[in-house]
């Protein structure tokens, strides 16, 4: 699986939403992704990834396209 | 009025909520007598309830002119919510107004984005003591229900706000919701003060939610243990907030390591840190544990609150007085509610608990008379801080695939047990949908057989 596949997966697993879905969630639009479903993408993630989110991060993480600047932080090539 | 609202300052706010809506206590004064104009007493109201200024002005006045609210999360599943409606046929409904289109009744007050609207059933027959209808899971759907009388929601209220000691000057953070028990009390024990609620309907970990509590100067703070646990991810221990004052925890048992950290933030920084216990049978709060010992008291739930009294029995009822001796927790005091509804008819039922609630959590208690839980009795499980029944998730799961099934496990996850592995995802995903929770808080086993004493019953032992 490549990054972005990684990436896409872990909202697929940890918000349970449709991967046609996956790029255009947000924090507003997705009903789970409420703060249980913020902790569970974010453990997810940082399962997959093999790093941590720093607190501005977890604060920061409000969309899908949010993240990918996160991954980029933490030096993921995407 | 209830809690003496008619007499608090009118101009003072009693609720201010982060999507910009505004209440104050002399707005509240006039709901209340517009209402006594246009809705007669003893109507059977279903509240869909956001944390929103509406929402609470709403319960307030319904309350005042003796309407039996159920509160209800305004963002239930329909066919959960049409569930209860067929169950106790409400009259009325005070919800948001953008869903009032789904519904299509008649609208017949129209007030800060809530409205109230009319089904065109006929209220039921309801005790002239029930004053409040809580559910009991608010996760299931299940048509069980607490039934409050009047006098529950004022004691705790006030009896809560001495135990915290609050005043006018306050300004309460509410983000837990306000459906939910403990959400309730805290906005019931702060409106008693004559103090401002603030509802959050951002989460924690929005950063509108800080920005939020910071400019309107927030001073308490109430959270379940998962809170806490997002809080301690957020390394909220370096944050400045300097308007913050006290911290409280229930809903659930805090680790003992955050239940540490906090303590001993909190008495660093000068602030206070309150652990309390409460149930929704006990219209919240009854324990509650002093700041100034929570260091030295790691895990205690602390006392019973003011005018209420707390002790454990023994296996036969009989009072146990010998110190750190495990036994079930009792509770007696004016917030104890009557019983539970399982049914329509249930709402005609007087008091059956008469002031004394059995907790079903075990316990012990400290040569101090602080007391402990150690563990339950009755068959549910905390996730995330919200009660999941086991034997209704057993039944949901039997039914729905005609299954054997056997549910179990501790506060961090349920572990259901089935004998056809085919259906593992399939189970996850219903149990997922019903509850509402998240998927990974379940995990499905299959084995040969479902364990059974002689009886039939579950042997659940043998599958821990």
């Amino acid at each position: 699986m490549t990054n972005i596949e990684k990436y896409k997966n872990a909202f697929v697993e940890g918000l349970e939403i449709p991967m046609e879905e996956v790029e255009k969630a947000t924090m507003d639009s997705v009903d789970k992704w409420d703060s249980i479903g913020q902790m569970s993408l974010i453990a997810v993630i940082e399962d997959a990834f093999g790093f941590e989110f720093e607190p501005d991060e977890v604060m920061a993480f409000n969309s899908y396209a949010a993240g990918l600047d996160i991954l980029k932080n933490h030096n993921i090539e995407l | 009025m209830l809690f003496d609202i008619d007499k608090k300052p009118v101009s003072a706010f009693a609720a201010i909520d982060d999507s910009g809506g505004h209440l104050t206590y002399g707005e509240l004064v006039e709901l209340g007598q517009k209402l006594s104009t246009t809705l007669p007493q003893r109507e059977l109201v279903f509240c869909l309830c956001e944390n929103k200024v509406g929402s609470l002005a709403g319960f307030v006045a319904l309350y005042e002119n003796k309407d039996v609210c159920l509160l209800i999360n305004a963002a239930i599943d329909r066919g959960l919510l049409d569930n209860l409606h067929e169950t106790y046929h409400p009259s009325y409904y005070w919800m948001p107004e953008s869903k009032s289109a789904d519904f299509g009744f008649e609208v017949i007050l129209n007030y800060k984005e809530y409205v109230l609207c009319k089904t065109g059933e006929k209220a039921p027959e309801m005790h002239p003591e029930l004053s409040l209808l809580m559910t009991t899971s608010g996760t299931t759907g299940s048509p069980k229900l607490v039934r409050h009388k009047y006098g529950n929601v004022e004691n705790n209220a006030k009896n809560v706000a001495q135990a915290f000691g609050w005043t006018a000057e306050e300004r309460g953070i509410i983000d837990l919701p306000m459906q939910y028990t403990m959400g309730l009390n805290v906005i019931c024990s702060h409106l008693h003060a004559g103090a401002t609620v603030l509802l959050v309907a951002a989460n924690l970990m929005n950063p509108k939610y800080w920005q939020f509590i910071k400019e309107q100067k927030g001073t308490n703070f109430t959270g379940v243990p998962f809170s806490y646990e997002i809080l301690n991810r957020l390394r909220f221990q370096k944050m400045d907030l300097p308007y913050l004052t006290t911290m409280a925890e229930g809903g659930g048992k805090l680790s003992d390591t955050l239940f540490a950290a906090f303590a001993n933030y909190a008495e660093e920084k000068g602030k206070r840190f309150f652990a309390t216990f409460g149930t929704t049978e006990t219209t919240a709060r009854l324990a509650f544990l002093s700041p100034e010992q929570a260091v030295q008291k790691i895990g205690s739930i602390g006392k019973a609150i003011p005018e209420g009294t707390l002790y454990l029995v023994d296996e036969n009822g009989h009072q146990i007085h010998e110190p750190n001796t495990e036994g079930e927790l009792i509770y007696e005091g004016s917030n104890v509610t009557m019983g539970y509804a399982t049914s329509i008819e249930d709402l005609t039922k007087g008091d059956e608990f008469c002031g004394v609630y059995h907790t079903g959590d075990i316990a012990k208690m400290d040569e101090d008379g602080c007391f402990y839980i150690v563990g339950r009795m009755k068959r549910f499980l905390k996730l995330f801080g919200l009660r999941v029944s086991l034997d209704q998730c057993e039944r949901i799961i039997s039914e729905h695939f005609g299954i054997e099934c056997a549910c179990t496990g501790d506060d961090s996850k349920m572990k259901i047990y089935i004998t056809k592995a085919e259906l593992k995802d399939e189970v996850k995903k219903l149990i997922s949908e019903k509850t509402g929770l998240i998927s990974t808080l379940f995990e499905v086993n299959c084995i040969e057989a479902i364990p059974r004493f002689e009886s039939g019953k579950i042997n659940y032992k043998q599958l821990n």
